[in-house]
């Protein structure tokens, strides 16, 4: 039983303990039982891209000619039943941008993302993904957490906990805020939350808006560097004494460590991400010059600076939250459409994925691109009408996965031929969640925190890793 | 990690049943009984899984007699009675040949309960089988420990009874001794002053000599500082002090909030701020303060507003069933099916916080089938969600209840308090799934709460007023009866007061908690709180005048090293870091810029956007009596977390935290030495010991030492201050001191 929850036991651990590593080590004076970590990991770190609000699929990586012929018509029984969210469902409407088939793989990729077209032989969609909910909050809970309610912990936190860093000096999960802001709409830091795992393993956001990377990076009293040095020395001196005094010096001497640590994190931090050693031709690559995508470009190329230098998980957020909810107009150039959010996030990432390919990082890391829901094939309006909107839609829609390990430039599963619902090997964020750790060299149903009475998994009691989108 | 203890756990009890089982098999004549002591489990643990009367699989169900003997697809797996031999039972050649059960099949001895039985006839016992009846190794059944009466335990014979106080020494003394261990030498009073503070105040003591005595400035008492590690008057009019003082409620209240996710925001898209839920915290803490029976403290916050209709502190209790997350988005928008699931969604974290934190049952476990490891059953699940179901966030947050006195004096105002319906009846849910409607349920209590006689059947059905089944749940609960309620509540205090509880899962008494280490004394403790009108303050001051309590922690003992590093014996004290809380709280104490005012609407200290969302943003490092109270006087929003608290594993509002991490991270490092808050307490702290000292810094380091330490500095350390200083500043000086582990921890 003193097991149980050993990382809350050993509740002075620091920063960079890793739970599979303690494991390991663990349960290697156990006889017969293997370890947590059952496979050799393809990739050893995500980013990941969060599109808030819901992106399209049939406006975007869902090739869907049947929605050209079905046009301006009632959704067909035989498709099933609309289930609008905002109590509307208009007529069909086909994709709002061109499709064609890209790269040597022959993706289909519709012109909303024209960079994004470019790397298509790197990406591998997910055109079969399903959602338990219509409304963006529980839906981004679920996206990051695996669970609509409150209080589960983010991914890239079960990913600290259960690997660790690389890096004692960075934080194991950096988040990256939008330019705009901090995602409140679809609950805020909850997004990046620890949950019931030990606060360490929560996700650290950075400031993006200018300024120092951190809160509490420097003294808030501005108190300089020697000065700093000299309340360090003294600190260090003052534990020190006390500690010789003491019989139980675990977390004590942790606490004494854990200053170094911070005083390295002092200069570590603003380090990853100060950009000035990067070249033009990097700069260019991202966009970071562009005005219309500055911002994200900004948050990629720090993804790529930070988990070069071991961080675990980069979390970027486009939008707040909520910005690629086109309910009104999809190729509107505003808040919530999609030409204008595609625009601030297609090079950048474009870029990222190029840069990641030349320096051969892209199969050690993963980059997901995700959103918590698609959009209706049906335009939101009133019945019998037609609109530039769509509304929520969680039965079929598409994520992207790229690099980490996964077979490159295929699409996986499929909808029925308007985009309404997956109908061939139905991926269920669970699933994606089981697969995704698969590549981080994790059995899903391994990685378990005891909390209030069950073992708990970021895929709950579900998922199953889908084997075939392993390269 | 989990898994390797668990199953190494498994083993121990697979051996034991089994080794008990087989030997009474041999004993014991073939009939009723010994079905159902040893094949009964069996087959429930190992069989029912997939043969059970919903899933049938291979068409066979062994979960009553007729349809065992019915068999399967496969044709009649058990003989009718003592017609045949087990050659020729098809249930036994698969068994036999380890094809079934398909994963791990049965032991030697678990194959020789199965063989005999049906070599004796197969006599069938009770019908159907009840699969909680027995514990097994893999699940707790109605026998587990935790749902037996509460038993009146006597004292234990110990050697050393000099060492005794009260009773809890015996049984700690007792356990000591069998492993051959001594308990610590008492804590030396400076440390024990700081100990009773912090654990049952939340605040570090004000020491101050004036005229030759000391003064202790909080409480506002005459302390004589080398008395307090000798028994007797002196250190018990510290703890009567203590337990008087309006900050217990304040201390107390907080950990009674955690463990029920208080939350002053809905959460979610809309996360509106509940204005008036402030009451409610309010309520638990003058509650506390008032020394109200627990009994009453847990009937009061179910059903306050029907038991004492005319009495609105009891109406304000009631704010405990609608603090959780509520997904107003959720519940506005969408298909109707889509509503129904957030319904779902909502009940069960509200039977899960009320299972939880009032009985240590994880009962929202068996929303989607039985619960896996404790003996509660899916159908149960939707019992209690009955009994709740007149609590319905979507009325409670559409309006708040105006407040009026009866005789129009002190009280008017606004609460966030229950506003009931009456429910629409409950359905077993199929696989939890809310659109697929099975059996319908009546509201009605756990059948594994029954052992001691307390009925779970309350006479209700579907057409039962929801005010009746609140009222019955409230004192369901409460019954003397309830083997779970006082045991819970007992070992909560106990784990506060011990860093570690006699079960070290305070809010899962079940079969994936904990086991308690002094299972007697848990009882006995129970019994006595029970007793004596269920007073925590009592129970308290039982706790903190027990030698065991006043032990060192800052004790070698290689011995006690060695057989239990975790201090599960309690051969010495626990030393821990100060909580969120109490370390902010505790800088503003000794800095002097505490607003000790009590109760009333939350402070912000977070910069928040209410507008048709409610937002939240940066803290807004304001420094003023507005701001300067205790920390449990913030508003607790959902999302709306202060990172310097967070750092400091405070409770997240969302989650239900019977028991907190403390971590230790550079993050936590970097807000500790460089926050606007703690800069702005050590200015005041300076301004403060230049005050009191006077100009001469070695004056103010003494001063200094002796606020936030309570002692005097050592050469060494006068030294190193005085060159800090020179070179520094004292406000930069009392940083460090803020940020010291002796600060920081309390022994």
């Amino acid at each position: 039983m003193e097991r149980r929850n050993f990382l809350s036991h050993a509740a002075y651990g620091i920063a960079g303990v890793a739970a599979l590593q303690l494991l390991q080590r663990d349960e290697a004076s156990r006889a017969g039982e293997p370890n947590g970590s059952s496979h050799p990991a393809s990739a050893k770190h995500v980013i990941h891209i969060y599109l808030g609000g819901g992106l399209s699929q049939v406006d975007s990586f869902d090739y869907k000619p049947d929605l050209e012929r079905f046009h301006d018509q009632e959704l067909p029984a035989e498709f099933g039943t609309a289930q609008p969210f905002m109590g509307k469902a208009g007529r069909l409407h086909r994709s709002h941008y061109a499709f064609k088939r890209r790269g040597d793989s022959g993706l289909w990729i519709s012109d909303l993302f024209p960079e994004l077209c470019n790397v298509a032989d790197e990406l591998t969609v997910l055109n079969s993904m399903v959602a338990e909910t219509a409304n963006h909050t529980p839906g981004s809970f679920q996206a990051n957490t695996g669970f609509r309610q409150m209080g589960f912990p983010a991914m890239g936190s079960w990913l600290s906990y259960g690997l660790g860093n690389e890096n004692d000096n960075l934080p194991s999960f950096v988040v990256l805020p939008d330019e705009r802001g901090i995602p409140n709409p679809v609950g805020g830091s909850f997004s990046w939350s620890n949950g019931f795992l030990p606060p360490q393993h929560q996700g650290v956001p950075f400031n993006t808006k200018g300024g120092p990377p951190i809160l509490d990076l420097q003294p808030a009293s501005g108190l300089n560097a020697a000065g700093q040095r000299e309340r360090l020395e003294l600190l260090g001196q003052l534990n020190s004494m006390h500690l010789k005094s003491q019989a139980h010096t675990e977390a004590l001497t942790a606490r004494i460590e854990s200053y170094e640590l911070a005083a390295r994190m002092q200069s570590a931090i603003p380090e990853a991400m100060d950009f000035a050693s990067e070249p033009q031709h990097i700069r260019d690559l991202y966009g970071l010059d562009r005005n219309e995508c500055r911002g994200t470009a900004s948050n990629c190329l720090a993804a790529r600076r930070l988990i070069e230098r071991g961080v675990r998980m980069v979390q970027l957020w486009t939008g707040d939250g909520i910005s690629w909810d086109a309910h009104e107009d999809i190729t509107g150039k505003g808040y919530k459409s999609h030409t204008g959010e595609a625009l601030r996030i297609d090079r950048p990432i474009a870029g990222l994925i190029r840069d990641l390919r030349q320096r051969n990082l892209l199969d050690s890391t993963l980059v997901m691109i995700t959103t918590e829901f698609g959009r209706t094939p049906y335009a939101q309006a009133a019945s019998g009408k037609l609109s530039k909107g769509r509304d929520h839609h969680p039965e079929g829609f598409t994520n992207i996965l790229a690099g980490g390990g996964l077979k490159p430039g295929m699409a996986f599963g499929a909808t029925d031929p308007i985009g309404y619902a997956a109908i061939e090997r139905p991926m269920t964020i669970h699933d994606m969640h089981a697969t995704i750790l698969y590549l981080l060299g994790i059995d899903h149903e391994r990685l378990t925190f005891y909390h209030n009475g069950i073992q708990r998994r970021l895929t709950n009691v579900h998922g199953q890793v889908m084997k075939e989108l392993i390269a | 990690m989990a898994k390797s203890s668990l199953q190494k756990q498994l083993l121990f009890c697979v051996f034991s049943v089994v080794a008990a089982a087989s030997n009474r098999v041999l004993a014991d004549p073939p009939g009723q009984d010994s079905f159902d002591q040893h094949v009964a489990p069996l087959l429930a643990s190992r069989c029912l899984s997939c043969h059970n009367a919903i899933d049938k699989k291979g068409g066979l169900n062994l979960s009553d007699e007729a349809s065992a003997r019915l068999g399967g697809d496969n044709g009649t797996a058990i003989a009718s009675q003592a017609s045949e031999a087990s050659d020729e039972s098809l249930l036994w050649e698969k068994i036999d040949t380890d094809e079934m059960p398909p994963q791990q099949p049965l032991s030697g001895e678990e194959k020789e309960v199965v063989r005999r039985w049906i070599s004796d006839g197969a006599q069938w016992g009770t019908d159907p089988i009840d699969p909680f009846r027995f514990s097994t190794a893999g699940r707790a059944g109605y026998d587990w420990w935790s749902l037996q009466p509460i038993t009146q335990p006597d004292l234990p014979w110990v050697d050393n009874t000099d060492w005794v106080q009260n009773e809890i020494d015996r049984f700690v003394l007792a356990k000591l001794e069998a492993a051959k261990l001594a308990p610590a030498v008492h804590a030396d009073s400076r440390t024990l002053l700081r100990r009773l503070y912090v654990d049952l105040i939340g605040l570090p003591p004000v020491l101050k000599t004036v005229d030759g005595t000391w003064k202790e400035e909080l409480l506002d008492i005459e302390i004589e500082p080398n008395s307090l590690q000798f028994y007797g008057a002196s250190y018990n009019g510290v703890v009567d002090a203590l337990l008087e003082s309006h900050y217990y409620g304040e201390r107390w209240g907080r950990h009674w909030l955690d463990v029920i996710r208080f939350g002053e925001s809905q959460g979610y898209e809309r996360n509106r701020v509940r204005p008036n839920l402030w009451r409610y915290r309010d309520w638990v803490i003058e509650s506390l303060n008032q020394d109200m029976p627990y009994d009453e403290f847990l009937r009061l916050q179910i059903a306050g507003d029907v038991l004492k209709p005319d009495d609105l502190e009891a109406l304000i209790a009631t704010g405990y069933l609608v603090c959780g997350p509520y997904d107003m988005v959720g519940y506005e928008m969408g298909s109707a099916a889509m509503k129904n699931a957030v319904r779902q969604d909502e009940l069960e974290d509200l039977v899960a916080t009320l299972g939880q934190s009032m009985l240590g049952l994880t009962i929202n476990c068996a929303r989607c089938h039985d619960h896996k490891f404790d003996p509660i059953s899916q159908r149960e699940y939707y019992q209690i969600a009955a009994l709740l179901g007149g609590v319905n966030q979507a009325v409670e947050e559409r309006q708040s209840i105006a407040l009026t006195s009866a005789d129009n004096t002190a009280f008017d105002g606004v609460a966030h308090v229950i506003i009931p319906e009456q429910p629409p009846a409950f359905h077993v849910l199929i696989r939890g799934n809310s659109n697929d409607l099975g059996d319908e349920v009546s509201p009605r209590g756990l059948q594994a709460l029954s052992i001691a006689g307390l009925s779970s059947d309350f006479g209700m059905d579907s057409e039962t007023p929801e005010a009746e089944r609140r009222v019955a749940l409230a004192k369901w609960i409460t019954d003397p009866r309830n083997p779970l309620t006082a045991r819970v509540i007992v070992n909560r205090l106990w784990h506060y007061h011990f860093g570690q509880g006699i079960v070290d899962s305070p809010s899962d008494f079940g079969f994936s908690g904990g086991r308690p280490s002094h299972p007697q004394l848990l009882d006995w403790l129970a019994r006595k709180f029970i007793d004596g009108g269920w007073k925590l303050k009592d129970l308290h001051r039982l706790i903190v005048t027990s030698a065991t309590y006043r032990q060192a922690s800052n004790i070698h003992n290689e011995a006690a090293q060695q057989k239990d590093v975790d201090n599960r014996l309690l051969w010495r004290a626990n030393s821990r870091r100060l909580d969120g809380e109490s370390t902010r709280d505790a800088m503003l104490t000794v800095s002097g810029a505490l607003n000790p005012r009590l109760g009333g609407p939350s402070y912000f200290d977070v910069e928040a956007k209410l507008e048709y969302d409610h937002d939240f943003g940066p803290p807004t490092s304001e420094f003023n009596e507005a701001v300067n109270r205790r920390t449990i006087y913030r508003l607790w929003a959902r999302c709306g977390n202060n990172p310097l608290l967070e750092s400091l594993d405070c409770a997240d509002p969302s989650v239900m935290l019977p028991r907190r991490s403390q971590t230790i991270t550079p993050v936590q490092s970097l807000s500790l030495l460089n926050n606007r808050f703690i800069e702005q307490c050590a200015e005041r702290l300076a301004e403060r010991v230049r005050q009191e000292a006077g100009g001469n810094i070695d004056d103010q380091i003494g001063a200094l030492y002796g606020l936030t330490l309570l002692r005097n500095p050592n050469m060494d350390e006068l030294e190193l201050a005085r060159k800090f200083v020179h070179s520094q500043t004292l406000t930069q000086l009392c940083v460090v001191m803020l940020n010291t582990n002796e600060f920081l921890f309390f022994e």
